[in-house]
């Protein structure tokens, strides 16, 4: 996939001038010039037995990528107090991780957050889990198992010129390790209050010639949440999957081939009735990567994907096809030119079985997309100022061109900080329900709903600017502001134009609006077993209809995404065996009533192949909810939870 | 801790508002505050930063590290750095410095093509081509290729460096190194954390 510079940060507002004024030492002036030439003398033994200071780690990859980036690493994921994946990701600033129930989250970047909102792009290891129905993810079937994750890249605002549309406000990806990272064998097993036995097992290893492969297998089981009532939340989760990884060995042509099955039961809470909704699929994705010399890298990526989902009560069903084939060249075309380039095909075949309560006209439907996309990095001044211009032509088989430009600028006045602004343009594709939903139900909406098949994409500008520095070795700060303009947003309206008694609420692209914020990431390595991290974002939007529209309208997600989000992280290595991670998180209100509550872990290291953990969420506060307004679920209460975890690597 | 980030409030955080739950903050809170003051209350003194020992001990690989006759280091020893980064920048203050009997010449690489001179060559993570473009394109040639990236000997690297708790330990790459037509000796190599054989 399109190579992006992963970097993790954080960021000062007014204290900068502050700062900056106060600590005159740029980084790398700790002495190093000095002390290096001592240190050459010393014998190599004496060399690796001395004690280094403290640094941030990861502080020397503060690159200058333009764009707001947050890369979380292994090393973080192994010290969030994570049960499931979505989880990982409240540590980002400026995304929305709301929990619906115990298998079901609204997440979202820069507004609009909402089970389908669909502005945000998710991949793993470049294959889209982006469900075209829905313009949504269902994080229930996404359940990697952690220690397969390398890292998760999350770039908030348009990322359309690179990723396509529907990276509308945002691209998450998650890279799995290379097999030759997971050679061995290796089993975890955790239990608590929600979780009632998990475990994974994975065993990989390596050929005479460098190939490596894994296979691995994943178990969950996990309890019902709460509700504010006598009844039984439901919400209970079963799940289970297979899969495994080949990677061949480093060199000039590389491959990768990874498939995984899974099947689960995804329980949700009385709407009015309790329901459960069967779950399976399957993917087979192979990559192949060609170095081929002066800097020309060619690579080809493909995969089939395939998602079924029934709900038990109702008996509709929702099926997914995906065949997508993609290639991409990055070449230098001379000294201060390096260019991507590359093409794409994807197609989608969506079956469907309706219900009294949810069906699709016409219950099945297929849809082409093409793309072509550019981009090209100049250097103006060879490491001071380097300009990106890319864009991304996309043709649906049932919509017209989409060209989804972008120009970014970065300039680095000096090593340790560096400013990048950014405009683009990207556009969310209709999806299937907003053209072909039927759905009805008298207790929750006035009127029944039908799909508008004249849907048009969304689309939208964004401008953003950030800003980077690394402060002192030991302390970075990262910001980003933005504001983005909407057309063509997703309205709720009633359809005066059927003729059917009782007029229908239906999908028009009658909103438009304006969205502004800014998100702010601090990084402090205290001293050398002691890091904090904060993050807080803020948010505000105005959206309006574009013409007049009649009462009971609603420009759809207004009002979902909070004004004011912030957390903080304490890591502490207490020795060489133990850790203790402290996660603070706050949101204010939208929808539902603000709430804090802290996460913790504490981990034990028995040996070189034996680690203990003990695991806490939501450990302060009352019982809180985290979204509303869903259509289609009921939301639960999250409860408290607290679960112990056992791995060994064999 | 969490409000004194935010004086002006205007959170309506509800855990603050029940006497039960503010008891459980504060506990909390107390132990984050606890946790703080036993790490902060460890030494300050100035130890040398992870970038000085990277740099002095790439300085000191040298005289380990045979190279074939005719690419030999004789009076000069050729260190190239490409990227970003306090290691890139702890390396080229060792510009000119005498080391074991020759002096060292470190310098800055953009493209693997202009590397082919270079005894060793350091591989920042900041960087504008990826690792493996560098690895790969010079693969073959005799050059000591040294990087910081997690998986560096495992992607093709001959010596990966990292820090392991407070120290600096290193990772060695025997099939890329044979691949390089080079020799570490034995002695080096036995004071590394992982000697990959495949």
């Amino acid at each position: 996939m399109p190579p992006t510079k992963p970097s993790a940060h954080y960021a000062i507002p007014p204290l900068a001038a502050i700062l900056l004024g106060a600590a005159p030492l740029a980084w790398g002036q700790d002495g190093t010039s000095q002390e290096a030439s001592r240190f050459v003398s010393l014998p190599v033994e004496e060399l690796l037995k001395t004690e280094v200071s403290s640094v941030l780690k990861h502080s020397s990859d503060l690159s200058d990528a333009p764009a707001a980036i947050t890369v979380i690493r292994h090393e973080d994921i192994e010290r969030l107090a994570a049960t499931n994946l979505a989880d990982l990701l409240r540590v980002v600033p400026g995304l929305q991780v709301a929990q619906i129930d115990g298998n079901k989250w609204a997440i979202s970047a820069r507004g609009f957050n909402g089970f389908f909102s669909g502005k945000l792009l998710v991949l793993v290891d470049g294959r889209s889990v982006y469900n075209s129905i829905y313009s949504g993810v269902f994080w229930d079937a996404q359940d990697i198992p952690f220690d397969n994750i390398e890292r998760i890249e999350v770039i908030r605002g348009p990322g359309a010129a690179l990723w396509g549309s529907n990276a509308v406000n945002g691209v998450i990806n998650i890279v799995t390790h290379s097999a030759q990272q997971t050679i061995g064998g290796h089993v975890q097993i955790q239990a608590g209050n929600l979780d009632h036995g998990s475990s994974n097992v994975r065993r990989g290893s390596q050929a005479e010639d460098g190939t490596a492969w894994r296979v691995y297998g994943q178990s969950r089981n996990r309890d019902e949440m709460q509700l504010n009532s006598n009844r039984s939340p439901g919400d209970t989760t079963r799940a289970q999957r297979v899969g495994f990884r080949a990677d061949s060995a480093p060199g000039n042509r590389q491959w990768m081939l990874s498939g995984e099955a899974y099947e689960g039961q995804s329980g949700g809470a009385p709407y009015p009735q309790a329901t459960t909704q069967d779950t399976r699929g399957h993917h087979l994705l192979g990559r192949l990567t060609e170095h081929l010399g002066s800097g020309s890298t060619f690579q080809a990526l493909a995969y089939v994907d395939h998602s079924w989902r029934r709900e038990l009560v109702t008996g509709s069903v929702l099926e997914q096809d995906v065949m997508n084939l993609e290639l991409q060249q990055t070449l230098d075309l001379n000294q201060s030119h390096r260019m991507v380039w590359g093409g794409g095909w994807r197609q989608y075949r969506f079956d469907s079985q309706g219900s009294a309560k949810l069906s699709f006209v016409p219950p099945s439907s297929q849809r082409s997309v093409s793309n072509l996309f550019v981009q090209d990095e100049w250097t103006l001044v060879p490491e001071k100022l380097t300009l990106v211009a890319g864009t991304r032509l996309e043709s649906d088989s049932h919509y017209a061109l989409e060209w989804q430009p972008n120009l970014r600028l970065v300039w680095t006045p000096d090593p340790r900080q560096s400013f990048w602004t950014s405009l683009a343009q990207a556009a969310r594709a209709p999806n299937v329900y907003e053209t072909t939903i039927r759905y009805v139900d008298a207790g929750k909406i006035p009127a029944p709903v039908h799909g508008n098949p004249d849907f048009l994409p969304e689309r939208e500008l964004s401008l953003e600017f950030g800003w980077r520095i690394q402060v002192t070795p030991q302390l970075s700060s990262d910001l980003a502001l933005f504001q983005t303009r909407y057309r063509n947003l997703q309205t709720i309206q009633l359809d005066t134009k059927q003729s059917v008694a009782g007029y229908p609420l239906t999908y028009l692209n009658n909103g438009k609006g304006l969205t502004r914020g800014l998100e702010w990431a601090l990084d402090w390595q205290v001293n050398n077993s002691w890091q904090l991290r904060s993050g807080l974002s803020f948010y505000g939007e105005r959206l309006d209809f574009e013409a007049p529209a009649g009462a009971g309208s609603a420009v759809s997600y207004q009002g979902s995404f909070p004004n004011r989000q912030a957390f903080l992280r304490s890591l502490w290595d207490i020795d060489h065996r133990q850790r203790l991670d402290l996660t603070w998180r706050a949101v204010s209100a939208r929808w539902v009533p603000g709430y804090g509550t802290i996460d913790g872990r504490w981990s034990w290291r028995f040996d070189n192949k034996t680690d203990f953990a003990l695991i806490g969420r939501n450990l302060v506060g009352p019982l809180h909810r985290e979204y509303s307004r869903q259509p289609f679920f009921q939301e639960t209460w999250i409860t408290r939870e607290i679960m112990a975890q056992v791995s060994w690597s064999l | 801790m969490g409000f004194l980030l935010f004086p002006g409030h205007s959170w309506r955080i509800p855990w603050l508002t029940s006497a039960r739950s503010r008891l459980r903050a504060m506990i909390l809170q107390a132990a984050l505050a606890t946790s703080l003051l036993m790490a902060g209350g460890q030494c300050l003194a100035a130890p040398p930063s992870e970038a000085t020992i990277k740099a002095a001990f790439m300085a000191n690989m040298v005289q380990f590290t045979d190279w074939p006759d005719k690419f030999a280091p004789t009076g000069k020893v050729n260190i190239c750095v490409t990227g970003r980064g306090p290691t890139v920048d702890a390396l080229l203050a060792l510009d000119g410095q005498p080391a074991y009997g020759r002096s060292l010449s470190v310098s800055f690489r953009k493209r693997p093509s202009e590397a082919l001179d270079c005894h060793l060559l350091f591989i920042a993570e900041n960087n504008n081509r990826p690792a493996y473009e560098w690895l790969h394109e010079l693969a073959e040639h005799p050059i000591l290729t040294v990087g910081e990236a997690d998986d560096f000997a495992l992607s093709g690297g001959i010596v990966g460096l990292f820090r392991d708790g407070n120290r600096v330990t290193f990772d060695v790459s025997l099939p890329a190194m044979h691949r390089a037509n080079l020799k570490i000796s034995a002695q080096l190599l036995r004071l590394a954390r992982q000697t990959h054989s495949r």
